[in-house]
């Protein structure tokens, strides 16, 4: 026993352990590997007249009991139970073809292939005398019901959001195109964990170099457990520097099956109810699935909308302190002298005071965020009443900074995507000290490294930038102005689409 | 914040100092212009590193200087907008000259300046009503602003002995009207010296708008207003009331003023005038300057004024009086041209004609004029276009007998159109032999014209 204490490392190509022709020594063997858990469940019997050993193992919890029982329990007992056993060689064929009416069954010659699917929730019968394995499928057990995504939730739009059962979550995909050009290829990751993931294109639309670097990338990953799609995010980034997203994440089957027919891949990742979409640019994250159903006129004022939420949210607070600090020639002269009467008796700069505030809204977006959804509330009052008003009128804070921190923190929250947020976050703070330090003069300086930064950066070599940068004006159809849906007849020219109609004009 | 960058800063020169005393000075000064940076800090462990590593802790520890080199910038011109002393408005007088500074003239002291600061504390309160400001004219207008004057040989002097008198040093961004007394304006190049600081000082901005007034500047600034919180906004406001007047002056900028400066036509200001209780203002009327000397030369009354917008095309509404049958009616002018033409230039005589197309609505009636007609609108535009006509010939006959200065731009015109008269007379135009009061006609031809009568026909019936 003890010299197979080492840990046993699924699939490796130097040591496979066979199966072995007796059941009794693969329960064993599996007994070991495993150290003999009490969820595993051997369910040994002897079938017909001379005692022909089976055995099914499984781990409770992982498994449907209830297909076991249908599918595979009671047709054998059925069948064996008037029967000797017919000859030895074509026991497995037989029981194979014939007797499981089983939908999904495998056939498995090593045990290392059947430990992985009994670990993923399959059952595998053994029958004595053969070194193969039957696997049946039987994955089951607790899982949650399809819900409206929480993060992504829409006015007009599906309700479906994707779960942590990746089965659930490549149907969710295959309902919105029943297209048989749609390719999942699976991938088992984590040396460990042997998490699955899947990399969805379709076939024709996708760019094949694009579809080949993606599964270089993936297929690169070498960890010991996948976190979720977080983690294959930052694996498979161009650049692990950059603050922007330049892969999307969503909980919305129609963002993904929408992202597919514009020429994009999508990763889903088991036990990750988000689907990763790539590659994205900058437009990416002004864009909802909501803007296509609702008229364009709206839609493209809503995205007008979001640019300046992108702006304000990014560069409030810093033209606050460049303003304050340096240049109060350039407020309007009525204002210049309302907001120096406001911030009369103020005791800190205005540099402090705007670090101090934001400081204090990030932590109370924080603490509201890992409250249970009852206190969250608390939180809401306590932190923006309370702070808030306590503040100004202690004379802490001027009334104008909380205006402004109030704007900015509705407007961060305007954008569909909560990662570009997060980055926007980020990025207002480097803003804010560069416009502490230099005025607005810094402020325009920080403008122009995040440009540079913007067209330097690629996302699976589309740059981030594009369709402004590299520029594509067929693609500005949906851009910021989105294109009544009858004018939106191509795919983005920006993905290099292999099928580059989307339909035939008129 | 500044601390950790300090932090920042001093590990690293703590660093560079450990590494110029292993090196040498020279050598390590040397090797820092040779080699990326990161190689002499000895940032990365081992020499295999890939060179994405290599990149990257380079860029981190060029990062790390240039966040040092933000120390030696330290925000030195960083102030809060609630330390600065914001001043609206600046009156400009002259010092009196009298009693001790009579024997010692040439040392004493010339202007006296006025500067009107806000009190941004005090315009919150009273706004809302929350405070009790309102209750006395003057103790809402002390919250406000306030008024502080010193008496210094020049305008850059004014401002330094000012701040030595205030909490807050004057700031002049905000600034918005320099009012400057016909004192100062009437004596030669004063003017242009005064005003040299407001355009040349880097804080002063080229909308500045500038005021003569014929009383004390100073008095202009004491006001006591009413709908506003303090006189410079008040001023501010009448001033973008030239739609509705005609008799006020379109509003000169010290920017426009520089350009007159700078050349040699004469030119008008706008003039404001305080009464002596200091309890109304106005800003009917103008003064003419002269162009060489850069001087005051007099005021044009309201009707003048009103005369020389329309020669000058600078009028934006207003009402237009006039009399028919010994009854006043009203013109209200909704938009009004003029174009010059030279009839003659011939023979030393000069002869030019400015029509001056004006349209409007009846602003008065009378009883006796059934405007229905045709025939009665006919004749009401005729009698506004004798009054417009008269009106303007009264401002020229001031212009040219008065004050021979040609504030209309006559000059300008022929120096645009008819370069080589002008070269011819342009020394003489209304200097020295005074071409223009003498050799010049301007005859003025009015066309108004009536589209619209009003919103009622009649005011009572007549027959």
């Amino acid at each position: 026993m003890l010299q197979k204490q080492q840990p046993l490392i699924l699939n490796q190509e130097a040591n496979v352990i066979h199966i072995s022709v007796s059941v009794s020594e693969n329960i064993e063997s599996i007994k070991q590997y495993l150290g003999a858990p009490n969820d595993l469940v051997i369910r040994q019997f002897h079938i017909s007249m001379d005692n022909h050993l089976f055995a099914m193992i499984g781990i409770n919890g992982l498994i449907d009991i209830q297909i076991i029982n249908e599918q595979v329990l009671q047709p054998l007992l059925l069948y064996f139970s008037d029967k000797a056993c017919i000859s030895d060689e074509d026991l497995f064929v037989r029981i194979e073809n014939e007797i499981l009416p089983s939908f999904d069954l495998q056939n498995v010659q090593t045990l290392d292939d059947a430990l992985l699917s009994i670990l993923s929730g399959d059952t595998a019968l053994f029958v004595d005398g053969f070194d193969q394995v039957l696997i049946i499928g039987s994955r089951g057990g607790e899982s949650r019901a399809v819900e409206e995504p929480e993060t992504e939730s829409l006015i007009r739009g599906p309700r479906e959001g994707f779960t942590e059962d990746i089965r659930t979550n490549t149907a969710l995909i295959r309902k919105r195109l029943r297209e048989p050009n749609l390719r999942f290829v699976t991938y088992k990751i984590g040396r460990r964990s042997k998490k699955e993931v899947v990399i969805i294109y379709i076939q024709g639309i996708a760019h094949s170099d694009l579809i080949k670097e993606v599964q270089r990338r993936v297929e690169s990953i070498d960890i010991d457990d996948l976190n979720g799609s977080g983690t294959v995010e930052q694996w498979i980034s161009d650049s692990f520097l950059s603050p922007f997203p330049i892969v999307a994440n969503t909980e919305r089957p129609d963002k993904v099956s929408g992202g597919l027919l514009q020429g994009r891949i999508a990763i889903l990742v088991d036990r990750d109810p988000y689907a990763l979409i790539l590659p994205i640019t900058f437009s990416s994250n002004i864009q909802s699935p909501e803007d296509f159903n609702q008229h364009w006129l709206i839609s493209t004022v809503t995205r007008v909308l979001r640019m300046v939420a992108a702006f304000i949210s990014t560069f409030l607070p810093a033209l606050y302190i460049a303003l304050l600090e340096y240049h109060h020639g350039m407020i309007p002269s009525k204002l210049a002298f309302s907001i120096a009467g406001s911030r009369e008796g103020v005791p800190f700069p205005a540099v402090v005071e705007a670090f101090a505030m934001e400081g204090t809204l990030e932590l109370l977006r924080e603490a509201g965020i890992r409250l249970p959804k009852q206190i969250g509330q608390t939180i809401g009052i306590v932190g923006g009443l309370v702070i808030g008003e306590a503040a100004v009128s202690a004379g802490v804070v001027s009334p104008i900074m909380v205006i402004v921190v109030a704007i900015t923190a509705i407007a961060s929250f305007s954008f569909p995507s909560y990662s570009f947020a997060i980055s926007l976050r980020l990025v207002r703070f480097g803003i804010m000290v560069a416009a502490s330090v230099f005025g607005l003069y810094g402020i325009i300086l920080a403008y122009i490294m995040i440009n540079i930064h913007f067209v330097n950066l690629k996302s699976f070599g589309i740059p981030y930038s594009t369709p402004f940068a590299p520029l594509f004006f067929s693609d500005w159809k949906d851009l910021i102005l989105r294109a009544p849906v009858t004018f939106l007849t191509k795919r983005p020219q920006m993905m290099q689409t292999e099928d580059v109609k989307r339909a035939d004009k008129e | 914040m500044a601390g950790i960058i300090s932090l920042t800063f001093a590990w690293i020169l703590a660093k560079f100092v450990v590494q110029c005393h292993k090196q040498g000075f020279f050598a390590f000064t040397a090797s820092l212009v040779t080699k990326p940076v990161s190689m002499i800090m000895k940032l990365e462990r081992s020499e295999t590193s890939r060179g994405e590593t290599i990149m990257i802790k380079r860029g981190v520890s060029y990062l790390c200087l240039c966040i040092g080199l933000l120390m030696l910038t330290s925000c030195w011109d960083r102030i809060e907008i609630d330390q600065r002393g914001f001043v609206t408005g600046i009156a400009i007088d002259k010092a009196e000259q009298d009693e001790e500074t009579d024997s010692k003239s040439s040392s004493s002291k010339k202007y006296v300046g006025t500067y009107q600061i806000i009190t941004p504390s005090g315009l919150k309160g009273s706004g809302g009503g929350k405070e009790a400001g309102g209750e006395k004219g003057s103790a809402s207008e002390g919250n406000a602003f306030f008024n502080i004057s010193s008496t210094q040989n020049s305008m850059s002097s004014l401002a330094a002995g000012l701040a030595a008198q205030t909490s807050r040093a004057p700031y002049f961004e905000h600034l918005k009207i320099i009012i400057i007394s016909a004192e100062v304006a009437k004596s030669e190049n004063e003017f242009a010296d005064v005003l040299d600081f407001f355009l040349r000082d880097n804080q002063m901005r080229r909308g500045i708008v500038v005021l003569i007034t014929d009383g004390k500047a100073k008095d202009v600034l004491d006001v006591k207003v009413k709908n506003e919180k303090y006189p410079v906004a008040y001023i501010e406001s009448i001033l973008k009331n030239i739609k509705y007047s005609s008799f006020m002056m379109p509003e000169v900028r010290i920017g426009d003023v520089h350009e007159q400066l700078l050349k040699k036509d004469a030119f008008a200001i706008q003039k404001i005038s305080a009464d002596k209780e200091g309890i109304s203002l106005s800003l009917q009327g103008s003064s003419i300057f002269d162009g060489t000397k850069h001087k005051l030369v007099g005021f044009l009354s309201g009707e003048e004024t009103q005369g020389l917008n329309f020669m000058t095309g600078q009028v934006q509404g207003g009402v237009v009086e006039t009399t028919i049958n010994g009854k006043f009616i009203d013109l209200k002018i909704d938009h009004a041209s003029r174009k010059i033409k030279v009839q003659n230039l011939a023979n030393d005589h000069f002869k030019f004609i400015i029509q001056v197309n004006v349209e409007g609505m009846i602003g008065k009636s009378i009883s006796e004029l059934d405007l229905n007609e045709t025939e009665t609108i006919k004749k009401v535009e005729e009698h506004f276009q004798k009054e417009i006509e008269m009106e303007s010939q009264k401002t020229i006959h001031t212009l040219q007998k008065t004050y021979k200065k040609d504030a209309i731009g006559l000059g300008a015109f022929l120096h645009q159109n008819h370069y080589k008269t002008w070269t011819k007379v342009q020394t003489d135009w209304d200097q020295g032999d005074q071409i223009f009061s003498n050799q010049v006609e301007v005859e003025v031809q009015a066309k108004v014209k009536i589209p619209e009568i009003g919103i009622v026909n009649e005011n009572e019936k007549t027959s």
